[in-house]
Parts: C-alpha cells; structure tokens; sequence
C-alpha cells in the first residue's frame, strides 16, 4: 500500500509546502532514530571499556579502550561456546515454531470458520487465562515435568506446550488473518469435493505466509532471550542456550553468596552485541514478510 | 480396550516415579551446590568414596527450593542459618547422630552459630562457612591521605594510619571526613571521595550500629512480635547513620542515597571504607585489584566491649526424604569438619570450626590471603546473630530500611525527622505482627 | 453485510425437527470446530486449567516450599490479603498505575511513530530496522543499560538536559517519589511490535479515502481523526488487549530496577515482584502468593471484560 504522496497538504488550516513535509518528517525519524540507538550506543561503548570502568562507573564515553581485550575474554572463556548454545536455542525454536504454527492455527481456523455453542464464551476465557502471571503457572507445570521424568529430556518442557495451542496471541492473529480469506474459494474448493481438513492444509493456510514469518519472527527472539525458561529446568551445561550466553557473564563474580558482587558490564555487553548479531540479520530478511502479514488483519475485525 | 490403556498408562506414569524413589537402593548421595563450586571439590568426593564406598552425585546452580519444592531435593540440602527457622520442615534432626558420634560434637563449632542452627533443642544442620560484619578499608586510600590522618588522630610517625581495633565511632568519623574530599561549587560542596559507604539496601549496617548501642530490633522477651527501633540507644544509633550521610561537611562522610546510586562505592575504588560488608565479596574486591585489608569494627564513644556485628554461616543437613541419612551423615561430618573447611577456605570460604584460626595459621604460604584474618575471628567473638524469626527479613526490608531510605536524601517525598520514622516502622512492624498472630 | 429489512420470522420447531438440525449442525459446523480446535482445548486444560485449579487449591492453604504438610484454611489467605496486607494493597496500586499509564503512553508513541514510519522517504527500511531495535535487546539487560542511562549525576539523560541550562535534575530512579514514573518512561521504549502492528494497519487503508479527503480540503489532522483512527480501531483494540497484558505482568524491567524488592522505598512494587518475593524469599509463603496471585487474576479479567466492553465503541468491524 502507497503512503500518501507529498502534496501541498493543509495541516491545522496552514498550508506547508512540499519541501517543509520532507524536512520536518526527516527531523524527527532522526530524533527518535537516536532516542531508540541509545541503547545500543550505551551498549557498544561499555563492551570498549575496562572491568573497572564499565562495572563501577557510568561513563558516557570510554575513558579506557579494552575492547579488544574483553572480545578475547569473552570467546575463550571456558564455557563459552556459543555455536553449540546457539544450536541449542535452535533446536527449541524450530520446534516450537513448527508447533504453534500448525496447532494455533488449525484452532484459530475452528474460531473463524465453524459455528459451536458458547464459541465467544470459550475464546475469552482462553484469553483472559493468558494474563495469569506466568510464574505461577509453571509450578505445577514444572512438578509434572520432574515426576514424569522428563524434565531434561531433549528439552521437551521447553516447546512441548507449543503442540498444544497455547499461544492465543498467535491464535488471535491467525483468526484475524483467516477471516480475510475469500468465502467464495472456500465454497468452490467444497464443491469439487474437496475434504474440510484438505481445504486447510492445502488452500487456507499457504495463503497465510505472512502470519507464519510473524511466528517466527516473534519466536526466534522470544526464545533467544529466554532466560527463564531454560533456567528453571536446564542444569547441564552442555545443554545451555543463547540466553546463558550473557547470563554466565552476569554472575561471574557472583561467588560468595554476597547480593552486592560486583558485574562485569564489559563482558555482559560483549557476548550480548555477538548474541545480537543473528537477530539482526534475521529481522532486515524479515521486515517486509511481517509487516505484510498484518496489512490483511486490519480491513476485517 | 482404549480407555483401559489410556487409565493404566496414567497411573504408571504418576506412581512410577514415586516406586522408582522407594526402591533407589544405591548408595549415590545427592547434594546440590552453587554454581560457582562446580569442580571445585571433585578431589573431596573421591576422597570420601575412597573412604567409604559411598558415591557423591552433585547439582551445580539448581535453586534449592525449586528443588524441594517439586520433591526433587538431594539427600543433602545447603541452607543458611538466616533460613533455617524456615526451612527446618524439610530437614531432619541431626542430633541423635551427633550424639553416636564419638569423633565429633557440636562442640567443634562457634556457640552462637550452633545456636542459630538448633531449634527447640535440635540441631538441624551443620556450619561450613561463615560471614561476619567486619571493617573493610582500601589501603592505598589510606596511605594517600596519611599526613591528615596523623594529625587528625593524633598519631606518631611509626604508628599505622589503618582503622585499629580499639577505635571508636569518633576515631571512624574523623579518619571517614578526613578522607572525603570534596570541591566547593559555590557553597555547595561537591564530592569525589567519601571516607566510608552507607548501606540502604538491606540491614548489614544500620542494625550494627543498633546492637551496639545497645538497642535490638525486637523487643526481648516478646516472642519477636514487638519492633524496638524507638528505643533511645536506636534513635541515637539511627541518627549516627543518617548524619554519616546527611550531616554538614564536618560530618558526613559518606554518600546520601543520590550519591550512592551514581559511581560512589568501595568497589569503585572512590569510598575509603566499608561497615559491615559481607566476606562474599572478597572475590569480587581481588578481582577488581583492590589493595584492602580488614579491621575490627568501630565500638561507640564509651562502650569498647559493644557487641554488634553481625554472624551468620552457610549450613548443610540432610533431606526428610532422604533414605540415606546415616551415609549423609557420614558425608556431613567431612565436608563440615577440617577436611571440608580445607578445602573451602582455597576458595575464600573461612569454616565455622573453633579451630579454623590454627587451622589457617598451619597452612602453607601460598594458600593463606595477603590480610589480617585473625580479625574475622576476633569479631566473630563479638557477633550477634540474627534474631530467630522468620519473618525477620521480610519485615526489616519491607518496613524499615523502605522508611529509612526516606532520611537518606532530599528531594521530594524525603524525610528529615529521625523519631518520627522510627516511629512509624514501630507501627506498621507491630500492626504487622499483631494482624498476622493476633493481638 | 446488512441485516435484511425484513425479519424472517422463525417457525416454531419440533422436538424432532430440533434435533435433527443439531444433528445437521455437528456434521458441518460443530464436528469441524473440534476436529481443529480440539487440540487448543486439550492444551488449553492441560497447561493452563490444570495448573490454575492446583493452584486455587494451594492457595486455599498454608503451605510453604520448606514444609512437607499444609493446613487447609479455607479464605483466610484471601481475607488477609484483602484487608491486612499493606504491601498486597501498595502492589496492586503500583501495578494499576503501571499498566495504565505506560499502556497509554506505547500506545500513543507506537501509533505516532507509525505515522512516522509510513512516510514515503528514502531510507525508511533502515529507519524500521532501528524503530524495532529496543525490542531485541535481551530484558535481562535492559534494565541495566537504563539504570546506566538514567543515573542522576552520570547518566546521558541528565548529561544532555543539563545542557540545556536546567539545574534542578530529576532524581529518575533513585526517589521513591519518581522511581515509578521513570520505569513508565523505560517501559515506554517497548514499542517494537506494536508499533509494527500500527504501521502496517495503516498501510492496509486504501489511497483513495485520502484522496478524496484531500479534495474536498480537509486537514491532516481530521483525515487523521476521520479516516485513519476509525479504519484501524480493529488493529487499535489487538494493540490495547496486548499492551495491558504486558503493563499487568511486567516483570523483568521491575525486577532489575528495584533491585528484585520494590527498591526505592516499595515504590518500585509491582504485583508480579511482591509475588515473587512472598513465594521465593523467607519464609516462602507458597499458599498466600497463590491467593494474592488468583486475586490479581480476578482483577486482571474485570479490566479486561471492560475494555471488551469499552471496544464496543470504538471499533468498527468492518469498512466496505
């Protein structure tokens, strides 16, 4: 869809001429380009800094340059081994990935296409009960996992939840999405004959690509964040994921079961810039599938 | 047929787990330890296992009441002697063990540790490191500001300008605004170094300077339900910490709430010394290249012999669930007794065995520290432990320090009247109280 | 599509004839429905229903991590926390406030900046990459970069306001007074996917309406009011459902910015910090952080069924 172009618009009553919208417009993309970079900015200057520097002081600039030094810290500390935290993380991912997107969808398409008594009812539930603090939930949850046994067994506790549909955000925007879909295919596809389940699998849902990058946007950096997720039932640190990556850092001093040790900001801010790097490169392939998989989400309530 | 299967295979799955735990008729023994001891003590278990057949399987990072708490818990559970009121549910009575000892009695132990750990007349765990509230100070700070230490305490040119065990709380403000610099900016004094810090976030300083006044949070003799804060000896130990950082520049010296939030602090290398502290952070001190050492803590003007300070101890005991308790025991007595302590204080961990001093001193040179430790044990004799109350922690960082951070900067919402505070957490400590158990 | 003028009155029906038309109805609507949505059900009890009953049942006690029994006490803790517990009352307010006005605030700034977003200039891809930056950035460490940022006598923030002359600095996050707002502020930065969401609602309106507008000389500011807000109100509710669900279970944000108790001051308390503490700090109160946590639920779903209720005004289902 265009954006409207540049006209001599009115705003408030005054004209502005062409030239002022772009500069104006510039201006402040600029300024909050920035506001949004300080992170960052804040991000990368502590990654140059000394130990001393960057865990005791709040300097806007580095006084000391380790940046060097910190990188070599980082990459050959005994635990860090990031390759294999980041196949860990991919191995949660692909498969919660692949969970939700084929169980929420197939019950955001129930919500949208079929008629049940009370369907309303059961949606709000459903929704409402995905407000409840999430670390009161996974007490139970988590008693189950370790009397079955199963607690760390290929990471199962991690996306076994993702089979079930437990998503209903996920589940909102595929409903949103299916419900955009032309009534008129649907009815030709079940006059040729074709089965319910058929017509989903092979009409409905590749036509719903962008929704599908959305998931996997989302969870690609939902997972390589999560932190604690994996802390509550990983113990092997063969077994660690992207998110240990900077947690190990954190706590490297944290040795004497004192809560004021003292944290070394460069490395953490090293092995989060080099965690980074992945997500980046994601989002910018990315963008125009997710953007694209909302556009249709709007025209229909 | 289905739902027979679907049934049998439900019930396998919830009692199967609960069969295989019965039956676990190997000897392995579980422990669970911090992150950070991991690989640390292989040599000790393999010693044991040597000694007695007995296999030590340990967890390394696993929070312990996630552990407990889904009945997942290892034969032999670290505690503290701050939780062990709360925890005692979970862990056995070691006494009638300790009692077939004969190489071993609870002796062995410091007596105000021991007492933490026994309740109603059992002992629930045994001590194997401890902390203890000690003066920390920076060396080279120290020697920069030499010749106006000298002159403001008025010592000789051989004497040592470092904190001494016999000063006061005036001898530790006059070295802490000797040692706090500061640039006049118009009238208002800025600061680039404070003599000492202050601590806001939890009680390590405020209640030392509360016992040795002589005051105490509760009230004795009732049952830890009556909060004491406005006792005179609190209101004037009170006043002492907020003048510390409040007061004019003939006395403060240290760094109000605002100060304390930006680049002040002893790890900083910027704050001269440190009351109260805790011994884990020795670490992080030598991983920054500090030049510390530690000293007794400062007593009030006329009261050399105050008790304060504080005590506690990392502890371990032996699960409830556990089927192996004798063989844990065996475990408890070496990892708590010399060989244990050993092999922890390589680690910065100083064991709670009255013996730990010859124990240091008989030590090879390159495994002692570079600082005054016989300090720690001459302030353990002086040590309070914590009162013996569960709540304790809760109330303290809830209703006390929450109100005394108010006294510790201006701005709004601040607070400036030191009785009128300590009155309110009087208040809400005791409505507290009461609601909980009843007036 | 519109409802007909005329209403089709609806014969009376037979026992029979009803239930052969449920019958019809299960063969090409209910039996679908749960042949698709069945699994959601499933999960929907096993992961959520399973454990929100145990813990309804934990709360009715008063157990704690460490002991191996619990007492029933029926509503006692419920009781408690309603009518004694300071801290339960100061937690819920903090929380309210919260949610309320930083939900406001992302939800103003996402909707601006993808008006920003949608211009037509060069480079707005790398302008996107950056807007949705903050959001990646691990929550663990933001709230560290920010503590950093919003120090009162280090931080970049005071730095650069000082330079424009002010001399009294705000205290940020240091004063209990202004320690909640300055997390409303942090929080305000998550605008990542929401902001998205927005721009790609407004890229769904077609041209032509602003065209016309344009002709018949209306101002941005009403082709605003007019044609965009109306058109995207269905994405505006998605948006609003998701914000309050983030303000109401922040956690990690607090937690590092209060230092994991409500630091400064319990100014910093918000429901989900307080419940954490009950449970997982001395003396781990298990049954009551359950209770406070099913009474945090029952206002979760009061707000929520308003704002359900409130949509009913604002957003329009469809545009043909």
């Amino acid at each position: 869809m265009e954006s409207p172009e540049f006209k001599d618009t009115k705003l408030h009553g005054k004209t502005l001429s062409k030239k002022t919208q772009k500069v104006l417009t510039y201006f402040f993309l600029i300024l909050f380009a920035i506001v949004a970079l300080l992170p960052f900015y804040y991000l990368i200057i502590t990654a140059m800094k000394d130990l001393n520097e960057a865990s005791t002081q709040s300097t806007m600039w580095p006084h000391s340059f380790a940046l060097w030094d910190n990188i070599k810290f980082v990459v050959t500390y005994q635990d860090y081994n990031v390759v294999r935290m980041f196949a860990n993380t991919m191995f949660i991912f692909v498969l919660k990935t692949l969970g939700t997107v084929l169980t929420c969808s197939m019950a955001a398409y129930a919500f949208a296409m079929y008629k049940f008594p009370g369907k309303k009812v059961i949606f709000f539930v459903m929704l409402s009960t995905m407000m409840i603090p999430g670390e009161l939930l996974g007490i139970p949850i988590y008693e189950f996992f370790v009397n079955t046994g199963l607690k760390e067994v290929a990471y199962i506790p991690l996306w076994i939840a993702s089979w079930f549909a437990t998503d209903v955000f996920i589940i909102f925007l595929f409903r949103q999405f299916f419900m955009t879909v032309p009534k008129a295919l649907i009815e030709a596809a079940r006059v040729d004959g074709y089965g319910e389940v058929r017509i989903f699998f092979k009409i409905v849902l590749p036509l719903n690509k962008p929704v599908i990058a959305t998931v996997i946007l989302l969870y690609f950096i939902g997972t390589y964040n999560d932190l604690y997720g994996p802390a509550l039932y990983i113990s092997e640190k063969a077994q660690w994921v992207m998110a240990n990556s900077i947690s190990i850092f954190e706590n490297l001093f944290n040795v004497g079961g004192s809560s004021s040790f003292v944290v070394p900001w460069n490395y953490v801010s090293v092995a989060s810039l080099i965690a980074l790097i992945p997500v980046i490169i994601l989002f910018s392939f990315m963008q125009k599938q997710f953007l694209q998989s909302v556009t249709g989400v709007g025209i229909k309530g | 047929m289905k739902r027979t299967f679907l049934l049998v295979a439900a019930i396998l799955t919830f009692t199967a787990p609960l069969l295989a735990s019965c039956t676990d008729t190997s000897n392995v023994l579980k422990i669970a330890l911090d992150a950070e001891d991991e690989g640390r003590y292989d040599e000790l278990f393999a010693y044991f296992t040597a000694q007695t057949g007995y296999p030590i399987a340990a967890t390394y990072g696993q929070d312990i009441s996630k552990l407990i708490g889904t009945k997942d818990e290892p034969d032999i559970i670290k505690t503290r002697t701050v939780a062990v009121t709360s925890m005692k549910e979970s862990l056995i009575d070691l006494t009638p063990y300790i009692d077939a000892e004969t190489t071993m009695n609870v002796d062995q132990y410091i007596d105000s540790i021991m007492d933490a750990l026994t309740i109603d007349g059992k002992v629930y765990a045994l001590p194997t490191s401890i902390n203890t509230s000690l003066l920390y100070y920076n060396k080279d700070l120290f020697d920069a500001s030499a010749t106006e230490l000298r002159a403001g305490l008025g010592l000789g040119e051989t004497d040592s300008v470092y904190p001494q065990a016999d000063w006061s709380y005036a001898d530790f403000q006059t070295a802490g605004v000797i040692l706090s610099k500061y640039t006049l900016d118009g009238t208002t004094p800025v600061y680039t170094q404070f003599g000492a810090e202050a601590q806001l976030n939890w009680w390590g300083e405020w209640l030392v300077y509360v016992n040795q006044m002589g005051g105490s949070f509760y009230e004795p003799g009732t049952d830890n339900h009556v909060c004491a804060v406005t006792s005179p000896e609190a209101i004037a130990a009170t006043e002492f910490f907020v003048e510390k950082s409040m007061g004019d520049v003939n006395h403060k010296f240290a760094p109000n709430a605002i100060e304390s939030a930006s680049s002040f602090g002893f790890m900083s290398g910027n704050v001269a010394m440190v009351l109260g502290g805790h011994m884990g952070d020795w670490y992080s001190y030598d991983a920054l290249g500090l030049n510390w050492d530690i000293a007794m803590l400062p007593t009030p003007v006329g009261r050399p012999d105050a008790q304060g300070g504080e005590i506690s101890a990392d502890a371990f005991g032996i699960s409830v669930r556990s089927h192996k308790a004798e063989q844990a025991f065996s475990f408890l007595k070496l990892w708590a007794g010399t060989e244990g302590a050993s092999e922890m204080y390589k680690y910065g961990k100083v064991g709670a065995l009255k013996s730990m001093e010859t124990l240091i001193a008989s030590l090879p040179e390159n495994e002692t520290k570079d600082i005054s430790i016989s300090v720690v044990f001459r302030a353990v004799e002086k040590a309070v432990t914590l009162p013996n109350e569960k709540d304790f922690s809760k109330v303290v960082r809830e209703m006390a320090m929450s109100e005394l951070y108010k006294l510790m900067y201006t701005g709004r919402g601040s607070e400036s009247d030191v009785t009128l505070v300590l009155t309110r957490i009087k208040t809400n400590v005791d409505k507290y109280y009461s609601d909980l158990y009843g007036a | 599509m519109e409802d007909a003028e005329v209403v089709v009155k609806r014969p009376k029906l037979t026992k029979a004839q009803r239930t052969k038309q449920l019958k019809r109805n299960y063969q090409t609507n209910y039996k679908f429905f749960l042949i698709f949505g069945g699994i959601a059900i499933v999960g929907f009890f096993l992961f959520y229903f399973y454990p929100i009953i145990r813990t309804f049942i934990l709360s009715l006690t008063d157990k704690t991590i460490y002991s191996d029994s619990a007492n029933y006490v029926a509503l006692e803790n419920y009781m408690y926390a309603i009518t004694k517990d300071a801290m339960f009352a100061k937690s819920i307010k903090q929380t309210m406030i919260f949610a309320i006005i930083s939900g406001i605030s992302v939800l103003v700034t996402s909707l601006l900046l993808a008006i920003l977003l949608n211009s037509k200039v060069k480079f707005i891809g790398v302008f996107r990459t950056i807007y949705f930056l903050p959001f990646i950035i691990p929550s663990f460490a933001v709230g560290a970069v920010y503590k950093n940022l919003f120090n009162p006598t280090t931080g970049l923030i005071n730095n650069i306001i000082s330079l424009f002359g002010v001399t009294d600095l705000p205290l940020w996050y240091i004063s209990p007074y202004s320690a909640l707002r300055t997390m409303i502020l942090i929080s305000s930065f998550g605008f990542g996917v929401k902001m998205l969401v927005f721009l790609a609602a407004i890229q769904g309106i077609p041209e032509q309406y602003y065209e016309v507008a344009e002709l018949e000389g209306a101002s941005k500011v009403s082709q605003f009011f007019k044609i965009t807000l109306p058109l995207i109100s269905p994405m505006l509710f998605f948006n609003v459902i998701l914000i309050t669900i983030d303000g109401l279970r922040s956690f990690s944000l607090a937690f590092v910015m209060g230092n994991g108790n409500g630091w400064p001051s319990n100014s910093t308390l918000l429901f989900p910090i307080y419940m954490f503490m009950t449970a997982f700090n001395a003396p781990f109160r298990l049954g009551y952080a359950a209770a406070m946590a099913w009474l945090f639920f029952l206002i979760i779903l009061a707000l929520t069924g308003l704002q359900f209720l409130l949509s009913k005004f604002y957003v329009q289902k469809d545009i043909t």
